[in-house]
C-alpha cells in the first residue's frame, strides 16, 4: 500500500510540473506575443509621425498654390487618423500617456498660418519647420519610451 | 435655454479649415460668429462634439474657440460652465481647452 501512494504522489507531482511549466511557457508566449504585435504597431505609429512630419515641411515650404486646399485636407486627415489610432491605444493601454505630444505635434503641425490663403512658404531654416520636427521626434519617443518601461524591465 | 448640441461635422463641416473667411467657406471665424457664439447666447449649456470630421487644424481651433475669449468677451469660467466638448479623440478636445485657456481677451464684443 505505501509503495503505491508513493507512485500516486510521484505522478500527481510529475503532473503538477508539467502543468505549471506548460502554464509558465504560455504565458511567457503570450508575453511576446504580445510584445511583437505592439512593437509593430507602435513602429507603424512612428512612421506615421514621421511621414506628417515630412509632409507638413513639404507644406510649408511651398508655395500656395492650386494644390493647396489637397495637400491641406490631407494633413488634417492624416493627423486624424494618427489621433484615433493613439486613442485606440491609449484605451487599450491606459498607463500610455501621449496627449501633451500629440496637441503639441498637431498645434505645431497646423497652427500659424495653415490653410490661410496669404500663406507664405517657410524658409528652410526657419525655426518653426524645426518646431514641427521636434514635435514629431518628441511625440515618437514618448511612444518609445513608454514600451521599453513596459516591456524591458 | 437648457441644452443644445452642434456636430460639426454634420452641422458645418466635415473638413473645417482655416481662420477667416478669406481661408475657405468653413474657416473658425465663421463657424465662431455663425454657430458657437448664437448658441452660447441662448442656451446654458453647448455640446460641440467633433466626433466624425476628418480632422480640424489648429488654426480654425484656435479661431473659433481661442476667439470666443479675444474677440466675444466670453470669460474661462463662462466658458467652462457652458461649453462642452467632445470627440472621438480625446486629444482634440484638451487642445481646444489649451486655446480657451491661452487666449487673452482683445476687444470684447459683448
Amino acid at each position: 500500500m505505501p509503495a503505491i501512494e508513493y507512485r500516486d504522489i510521484a505522478a500527481t507531482v510529475q503532473l503538477l510540473i508539467i502543468i505549471g511549466g506548460w502554464f509558465f511557457i504560455a504565458r511567457d508566449n503570450d508575453r511576446r506575443e504580445r510584445r511583437k504585435e505592439l512593437r509593430l504597431t507602435l513602429n507603424e505609429l512612428i512612421k506615421q509621425v514621421h511621414n506628417l512630419e515630412f509632409e507638413a515641411i513639404a507644406y510649408f515650404g511651398a508655395p500656395n498654390d492650386d494644390g493647396e486646399a489637397l495637400r491641406t485636407a490631407n494633413l488634417q486627415r492624416g493627423l486624424k487618423r494618427l489621433g484615433l489610432s493613439l486613442q485606440r491605444l491609449r484605451d487599450l493601454n491606459p498607463d500610455l500617456v501621449v496627449t501633451p505630444q500629440l496637441v503639441r505635434f498637431r498645434h505645431r503641425m497646423t497652427y500659424y498660418d495653415f490653410g490661410a490663403a496669404d500663406r507664405v512658404p517657410w524658409h528652410v531654416n526657419d525655426a518653426q519647420l524645426q518646431e514641427i520636427m521636434i514635435a514629431g521626434h518628441e511625440l515618437a519617443a514618448v511612444m518609445d519610451k513608454w514600451f521599453y518601461s513596459k516591456y524591458d524591465r | 435655454m437648457g441644452t443644445t448640441m452642434l456636430m460639426i461635422a454634420t452641422d458645418f463641416a466635415k473638413l473645417p479649415v482655416g481662420r477667416y473667411p478669406k481661408d475657405g467657406p468653413f474657416n473658425g471665424e465663421k463657424f465662431r460668429l455663425e454657430f458657437l457664439v448664437p448658441k452660447l447666447k441662448d442656451f446654458d449649456r453647448v455640446v460641440v462634439d467633433l466626433t466624425g470630421t476628418l480632422g480640424a487644424g489648429s488654426s480654425f481651433l484656435d479661431e473659433a474657440f481661442g476667439g470666443l475669449i479675444r474677440d466675444e468677451g466670453f470669460t474661462v469660467s463662462q466658458l467652462e460652465g457652458k461649453l462642452d466638448i467632445r470627440s472621438d479623440d480625446d486629444s482634440e478636445v484638451v487642445q481646444i481647452w489649451e486655446y480657451i485657456r491661452s487666449a487673452r481677451a482683445r476687444n470684447a464684443r459683448h
